[in-house]
């Protein structure tokens, strides 16, 4: 906790007869960190890959085009597939699917190329079923030029105008799509006139598509086939979808065990390698360290040979050390907002364990309602049963969190769906009658000191509060800056960047409380003293920038004052939508009551989104604007450890 | 608005009059902050969207930044409920 997980460099060397059984002891370890090796010598270069490695890639590449094709979806499964099993048959299977999806692929592809001619004939065609010729009688003539085609214009204009030119033509005209459509067979001398004539009103000539026959009849023909095609596709795809449920499991799990042999083929091109020997330069945990020697001395007998190198020695920048969390599974959730943001470098403090605390707390004060609270925690509860995705799953966890959180402060508040619970208020009270045992009750209940967020004795406390805890949680950041500071570049560093902030506010502080009256008068001068040592010590230790830096306490500070404000902003909401439907629309009667219930649904509905997405981002956002600048650098490499996590297949 | 001659002015009067600045002034600093905020986040949340548009993994990151200057509409929030309620 607090502290990445500590690792330990380790080299691994040994005779290349040797290499493919190392692999397969430090896959099966999955525990180990391989660095890649890159910068080759004459000495020492990339080692090569196993003779299956390129074969295996290839059947890869065939299987994935094979899933992408069926459009096969990576999928949660208790069903566990035996990998000797699916190796005896897998090449019979991978060639039989092959051919299934080719045979498939070929009629698709032949249907899709004939859709689309009929759609160009069936467009072809449109306008000239408009005409009562055969689609023959447009084309092949010697004497005779043909004009088919949309014009623009008027049609009487147009018709006087071709009679200039010529009387012994024929003019058919009719009316398509709300366009005047020509189609004018004249004699080849007068094609020329004929053509100056039609240009002037926009001519743009059909195309004659090569088929003979009456158009309309042809047209409603391609327009039956186009239906059958439209049927023959479905049911492909239903074919498709008929070899995807079937072949689903096949296909995951031999794409598993094809990614896990490449996985290991190609294992050698990260290791150094002379003429006869490999070196494999990797990261061991420490707690793993003991296990894994003891493992490669069993099983090769010293032959090949394991060392450790010391970190501290070596000096090693932290930033070249992977990083792998090391906190209890209660914490691990917030990981997932740390990988958001960066994930730590391997000498500074892994505030996992912190935000684990204040994230929930935050959020908490925000939303404080009861009622929002157990929707949250319903929600999280059945999302952590649902969902069985491994990114999604920690969101869930962190929803339960800041539920709990909600629901304490909720109870400190009193409110359940911005309604009053208990106390003065209490909306219990008020529907059953105070005088009532159960009303007495509700009303009378002061066993824990109810804070009236919407009161106004108790939103200055509230405002106060919240910005106290941004206090502490700043200058929590700055003690954990002045340890990361203190390790990185010294203690003197350290109390000039980092102490120097609390000492300025310590003398802030004095300044403040003597104004008030809390202390003697003296504690201004103090105070003031203070406060410049403070900034001194920060322009020593940043430099001029330290002096622009300066305001940022302040903003920072009042920064905080948003877990009130924001919590603030969601009950008035609440209030807002109960106030309309008790105050106004109840009191109406009849048809209102429906329609406040449904604005009281569908307004309490609203706020808890808002209530998830509001508090959410404002809790995260100080953490990561307000804390994380006070001392986080992040940055830090992931621990990959070389191995596999099986899903959908297991070894006997 | 109502025209008040102060001379002829009832106490209820005067106090009412006075709710009603004070309800503009909280409603101005909610609404101008909330438009300096609107005006930061706009240029900020494009930017996020068109990296998240290459990298999708930087939903997380685009988000944060986004939301850096709601610290403004927060500030006028938190002056309205002074102005409100002290």
């Amino acid at each position: 906790m607090l502290k990445a997980k500590k690792v330990s460099r380790a080299l691994l060397v040994g005779h290349n007869n040797l290499l493919d059984q190392v692999v397969e002891t430090l896959h099966g370890l999955n525990s180990v960190h391989i660095e890649d090796f890159t910068e080759e010598t004459d000495f020492l270069s990339i080692g090569k890959p196993a003779v299956v490695a390129s074969e295996v890639s290839n059947k890869l590449i065939k299987l994935r085009s094979l899933s992408n094709f069926l459009g096969i979806k990576p999928k949660y499964t208790d069903n566990l597939l035996d990998e000797e099993s699916l190796l005896d048959d897998f090449d019979s299977r991978l060639d039989e699917l092959d051919s299934a999806v080719s045979v498939l692929l070929d009629k698709r592809n032949v249907l899709d190329i004939e859709g689309k001619n009929i759609e160009t004939y069936i467009k072809d065609l449109q306008p000239l079923s408009m005409f009562p010729l055969n689609v023959e009688m447009y084309r092949d003539y010697s004497s005779i030029s043909v004009h088919a085609g949309y014009i623009q214009g008027d049609r009487t204009e147009i018709e006087t105008e071709v009679k200039k030119v010529t009387t012994s033509c024929d003019l058919n005209i009719a009316m398509h799509n709300k366009a005047l459509l020509i189609a004018l067979f004249v004699s080849v001398e007068h094609t020329d006139a004929v053509v100056e004539v039609l240009d002037k009103y926009n001519f743009s000539e059909l195309h004659i598509p090569e088929l003979t026959g009456d158009p309309g009849k042809l047209l409603a023909g391609f327009n039956n086939r186009k239906k059958d095609i439209q049927a023959e596709l479905e049911s492909l795809t239903n074919e498709i979808t008929s070899l995807q449920s079937s072949y689903s499991d096949f296909v995951l799990a031999s794409d598993e065990i094809l990614s896990i042999v490449t996985q290991k083929a190609e294992a050698p091109l990260r290791f150094a390698t002379t003429d006869n020997t490999f070196i494999i330069d990797c990261w061991v945990p420490d707690d793993q360290m003991e296990n894994t020697e003891k493992l490669i001395e069993e099983r090769f007998n010293h032959s090949v040979y394991f060392t450790k190198l010391d970190i501290e020695k070596e000096d090693i920048k932290a930033e070249t050390i992977p990083v792998e969390y090391d906190n209890p599974g209660s914490v691990k959730p917030l990981e997932t907002i740390m990988n958001l943001y960066s994930r730590p470098n391997y000498k500074e403090i892994d505030p996992s364990a912190i935000i684990f605390i204040t994230f929930p707390l935050f959020y908490g004060i925000m939303l404080g309602d009861i009622g929002y609270g157990l929707v949250l925690l319903t929600l999280g509860l059945i999302g952590k049963a649902k969902i069985k995705s491994e990114g999604l799953k920690p969101l869930a966890t962190l929803l339960i969190y800041c539920s709990i959180s909600t629901l304490i402060f909720g109870i400190l508040f009193a409110e359940i769906f911005g309604f009053h619970l208990f106390g003065h208020h209490s909306i219990v009270a008020e529907l059953i009658g105070e005088h009532s045992a159960m009303g007495e009750m509700f009303y009378n209940f002061h066993a824990l000191p109810i804070l009236e967020r919407l009161g106004k004795e108790d939103i200055p406390i509230l405002l106060l509060a919240s910005a106290l805890i941004g206090t502490l949680h700043l200058n929590l950041g700055f003690l954990l800056g002045f340890r990361n500071e203190a390790i990185s570049h010294g203690v003197v560093k350290a109390v000039l960047t980092k102490l120097s902030w609390i000492i300025l506010q310590l003398g802030i502080a004095l300044i403040i409380l003597s104004a008030l009256e809390y202390i003697p008068v003296i504690g201004n001068t103090i105070g003031a003293v203070v406060a410049v040592l403070g900034v001194v010590m920060l322009i020593a230790g940043e430099g001029g920038a330290g002096i622009l830096e300066l305001p940022s306490i302040l903003s920072n500070t009042l920064s905080y004052t948003r877990l009130t404000a924001v919590g603030l902003s969601s009950v008035g909401i609440a209030f807002a939508v109960n106030e309309i439907v008790t105050g106004m629309l109840f009191p109406q009667g009849g048809l209102f009551i429906i329609l406040g219930i449904l604005v009281l649904i569908v307004g309490h509905t609203v706020n808890t989104v808002l209530g998830v997405v509001a508090p959410g981002l404002h809790a995260l956002r100080l953490q990561y604007v307000e804390f994380f600048t006070k001392f986080y650098e992040g940055g830090g490499r992931k621990f990959n450890p070389f191995g596999y996590t099986r899903k959908y297949t297991e070894e006997k | 608005m109502v025209d008040i001659n102060l001379a002829e002015a009832s106490v209820e009067q005067i106090l009412a009059n006075q709710r009603g600045l004070i309800a503009i002034g909280a409603g101005l600093a909610v609404g101008l902050s909330g438009i300096a905020s609107a005006l930061a986040e706009k240029d900020i949340g494009a930017a996020a969207v068109g990296a998240m548009a290459e990298r999708e993994e930087l939903f997380g990151k685009g988000l944060i930044m986004t939301v850096i200057p709601e610290t403004i509409v927060i500030f006028g929030l938190v002056v309205a409920i002074l102005l409100l309620f002290l």
